[in-house]
């Protein structure tokens, strides 16, 4: 029920991570098995399993195996994050930013959260818009690309479990239905989202998304080479109006990738602005 | 071109590798192996890099080549995913350690890793470990600092790192308004034994909050004394189905005979599946005589879900119980049910028994037949023909478990039928699986076995296997 | 309880059942061991049953030896016993080794 593991021996790992392969295109390396462990033992627990073999056979002989490797896919290869994450920038959003533009005149702002994995990103977001009473004084839009259609339907879906909830406060909850131990986001907060399939490091990014005034980029360049780094920033500055702004990772900067965004020091976090 | 940072301790070069290094920077690590006789381990740390350059890949492998020769085992420590993949799609990953060293990191680096969902509980492990005064010191200043996904992790780190000298800030995290800090630091009071704050931990039970009623029974039967049965029982009439499964999880960890009592009684009258499951689950933990007698019931009820988890309880029970019974739910129109039954039966020495659950073999569907070429493996006296008739099954699986279960009972019968299958088998799951055996049995020449057919071999899970083991 | 010497460590063996009692006089006996001198490694390879009575005298354990800067470190537990100590979270406490092999290093 809590921190529960089985281990996996070395056998068991490497007939488990290639029916992932197979069944995904991931290959779990050497040093992830820890990984496996953690996100499937409970699973294992559910199903009665005290070993991974016996979960393996599950996946081969049981007449549900279609429906189990589906679960088995979601459950290893999806990576978690939650919401609120990285709070700083979305308190500025949400304090300065929205604020700003409507001031500034601004009828219609574009949100944009890329790549917006299974929705925590973009949901945080129209949580605490709401929270502020911004939709009432604003016409805002928040749209949400994923460059994998799974996740894109998940987000969709607005389905959460207990991970997605780390160090949320407690008033947070009420956002959202509570089924058995699924978490559903509530229509009213789901509204404002935009979901859709889309690469942001190809051009034709910006003819699909069209201009934004802030984009949510958050842990994902450090993926990149040097190349898609400098085409993905590229996009983005095509895509922001002005003023536009760019919120990247705690961890990650601009620095030598593009020099066609001022850095601003936002006291708890840091945001880029179009030059 | 960057400046090439290493140092040489005990035998091991640990060269720490920045994004500018290049080719040239890698060849001055195989300069310095080469004057230094004494470098056992080398150790190339990549935290600082996130992508890598193909021409530092190429420089790796003549490092690796010169390795070697010496006999040098290298590591590539902290590689990112990205890194990873590389390796993986030039097939290169073979040919090194691949782990990740904490010790590379500042404090600061690494507890920011506490953002990070997948690296949070294995950092938080490090520093437990290597818990220490400057640890504490940082750990207490980010629980003031507020922020409450690091005060998760800080909390659970100093827990782990046993520090009974805060209990205050534990005792204090209990009124966050985060879940998961509060749920962080309920377990943590369990882990000090904190029994001042057991009554507190009770009105935690009924939370609704993620995670804070699960690790409050955890606490609570932690600190548990003779009254927290009765406490606790009441709990099982619940009208909320979560609070219901918490307590009888509760009573299952302090399970003595009170608590066995209570969950016996709540079996005759829970009426919800979900619940009943979990009762059974958790009964299957007592060492009880009536356990056993409980759980073969419930292989009679009208629920699949609970007649199998009734099922795997009884398996995990081991031997001794009910043999005649279990033997024929062998052969359960269930198959789960079945599989666990024959698993039931590990240990058993009863010749007829033996018999007829092989005489179930040919009844049965493929994952029960598995269970019993599994456990057969678990009982002494059985004789290899039954099982050396299955090596040559259709299924990879009945092949591969019949394999691992002569090499139980039956070495070197399972030797011989190994050394033919790893040259012949179409699956690699069985190949993979006679490997391990020659592995263990080490025949004389096994190793020119095992290389002899390395050049036909086309699985890489098996390339990977042997090439580890004994070296290209 | 039988008690071993390898590796510079004592491995001590525990038996049968871990409860309250049980587990009272393991700790006793695991203290003047750890008074001794050196590391000690617990097996539980015999260890057929525990509850969290036992286990708080384990926990109990772990504090003095922590006090007193000696190491301790558990192996070979049968699957049921492992649960109760992750379930409790203590999986992540304590140091924990599928094998003796291993607790020795």
């Amino acid at each position: 029920m809590l921190l529960n593991s089985i281990k996996i021996n070395d056998q068991e790992f490497v007939e488990l991570k290639d029916i992932i392969y197979q069944n995904s295109g991931i290959m779990f390396a050497e040093n992830k098995k820890y990984l496996l462990e953690n996100r499937l033992s409970k699973r294992l627990n559910d199903l009665n399993f005290t070993s991974f073999k016996d979960y393996i056979y599950y996946l081969k002989y049981d007449i549900k195996k279609r429906q189990e490797l589906d679960t088995l896919i979601n459950l290893v290869t999806i990576n978690e994050t939650y919401f609120l994450r990285e709070r700083g920038q979305l308190d500025y959003l949400v304090s300065n930013i929205v604020p700003d533009l409507i001031k500034a005149g601004k009828r219609s702002i574009k949100i944009w959260s890329a790549p917006c994995s299974t929705g925590e990103e973009p949901y945080s977001i129209s949580i605490l818009l709401k929270d502020a009473g911004l939709f009432d004084k604003a016409s805002i839009e928040i749209i949400a690309t994923d460059i994998n259609s799974e996740v894109v339907a998940l987000a969709k879906k607005g389905e959460y479990r207990q991970a997605s909830f780390r160090g949320v406060p407690a008033d947070f909850m009420r956002n959202f239905d509570m089924q058995g131990q699924s978490y559903f986001i509530k229509e009213e907060i789901k509204r404002h989202v935009r979901f859709n399939t889309g690469n942001i490091t190809i051009p034709s990014i910006t003819a699909m998304i069209g201009k934004v005034d802030v984009i949510f980029c958050r842990n994902v360049l450090i993926y990149f080479d040097m190349d898609g780094k400098q085409r993905t920033i590229k996009n983005f500055h095509n895509m922001l109006t002005d003023p536009g702004y760019l919120c990247l990772g705690h961890s990650e900067t601009l620095n030598k990738i593009s020099e066609d965004f001022v850095m601003k020091n936002a006291g708890t976090c840091i945001i880029y602005m179009k030059k | 071109m960057g400046d090439l940072k290493y140092e040489i301790k005990n035998g091991i070069l640990k060269a720490h590798i920045n994004p500018e290094n290049d080719l040239a920077d890698i060849q001055e690590v195989l300069k310095v192996v080469e004057s230094h006789s004494e470098v056992v381990l080398i150790g190339i740390d990549m935290y600082k890099c996130s992508y890598i350059q193909s021409r530092f890949l190429a420089g790796l492998v003549a490092v690796k080549k010169l390795a070697m020769v010496r006999k040098i085992t290298i590591e590539l420590l902290n590689i990112s995913d990205q890194i990873a993949q590389v390796l993986q799609s030039t097939n290169l990953q073979k040919l090194f350690v691949i782990r990740d060293d904490y010790s590379s990191y500042p404090l600061d680096a690494l507890c920011e890793k506490f953002y990070d969902t997948e690296k949070a509980g294995i950092v938080s492990e490090y520093l437990s470990a290597n818990y220490d005064d400057d640890i504490k010191n940082k750990l207490i200043e980010i629980i003031n600092g507020g922020n409450p996904i690091l005060v998760e992790y800080a909390l659970l780190t100093m827990g782990r790192a046993q520090d009974y000298d805060n209990i205050e800030i534990y005792r204090k995290a209990l009124e966050a308004s985060e879940a998961s800090v509060k749920a962080a630091a309920i377990l943590v009071l369990g882990w000090v034994g904190d029994t001042h704050s057991k009554d507190k931990l009770y009105s935690y039970l009924t939370s609704k909050e993620i995670n804070v009623p699960e690790s409050a029974a955890a606490s609570i039967a932690l600190l548990s004394d003779d009254t927290d049965s009765e406490k606790l029982a009441k709990y099982l009439r619940d009208e909320d189905t979560r609070i219901r499964i918490v307590a009888i999880y509760a009573l299952s960890l302090i399970n003595d005979e009170k608590a066995f009592e209570y969950l016996a009684e709540a079996l005759k009258y829970e009426k919800e599946e979900q619940v009943r499951i979990q009762l059974a689950k958790k009964i299957a933990l007592f060492r009880d005589k009536r356990a056993g007698t409980i759980l073969l019931e419930l292989l009679d009820d009208g629920s699949i879900p609970l007649r199998e988890a009734a099922a795997s309880g009884l398996s995990r029970r081991g031997t001794g119980e009910f043999t005649d019974k279990l033997l024929e739910k062998v052969c359960d129109n269930d198959n789960w049910v079945g599989f666990f039954a024959a698993k039931s039966l590990a240990g058993i020495e009863d010749e007829n028994v033996i018999k007829k659950l092989e005489s179930f073999y040919d009844k049965v569907e493929q994952n029960v037949k598995l269970a019993i070429v599994e456990v057969l493996g678990k009982c002494q006296g059985v004789d290899a023909a039954f099982l050396l008739s299955k090596i040559n099954d259709e299924n990879e699986d009945i092949r591969k478990e019949a394999l691992n279960s002569l090499n139980l009972r039956h070495g070197p019968v399972a030797l011989t039928a190994a050394m033919k299958l790893y040259n012949t088998d179409s699956s690699w799951l069985v190949r993979y699986k006679a490997v391990n055996i020659i592995l263990e049995q080490k025949p004389v020449g096994y190793d020119t076995l095992l290389r002899a057919r390395l050049k036909d071999e086309t699985n890489k899970y098996i390339l990977e296997h042997i090439i580890g083991e004994i070296g290209e | 309880m039988n008690i071993k010497s390898a590796n510079g460590k004592s491995v001590a063996y525990l038996e049968g059942e871990i409860n309250a009692e049980t587990g009272a006089a393991v700790k006793a006996e695991i203290n003047a061991l750890l008074d001794k001198g050196g590391a000690v490694v617990l097996s539980f390879k015999s260890v057929v049953y525990m509850n969290s009575s036992g286990l708080r005298e384990i926990i109990d354990l772990f504090k003095t030896a922590n006090k007193n800067k000696k190491e301790v470190s558990l192996c070979d537990m049968n699957s049921d016993i492992r649960e109760m100590f992750s379930f409790t979270g203590l999986d992540k406490v304590f140091k924990i080794y599928d094998t003796e092999a291993q607790a020795l290093g």
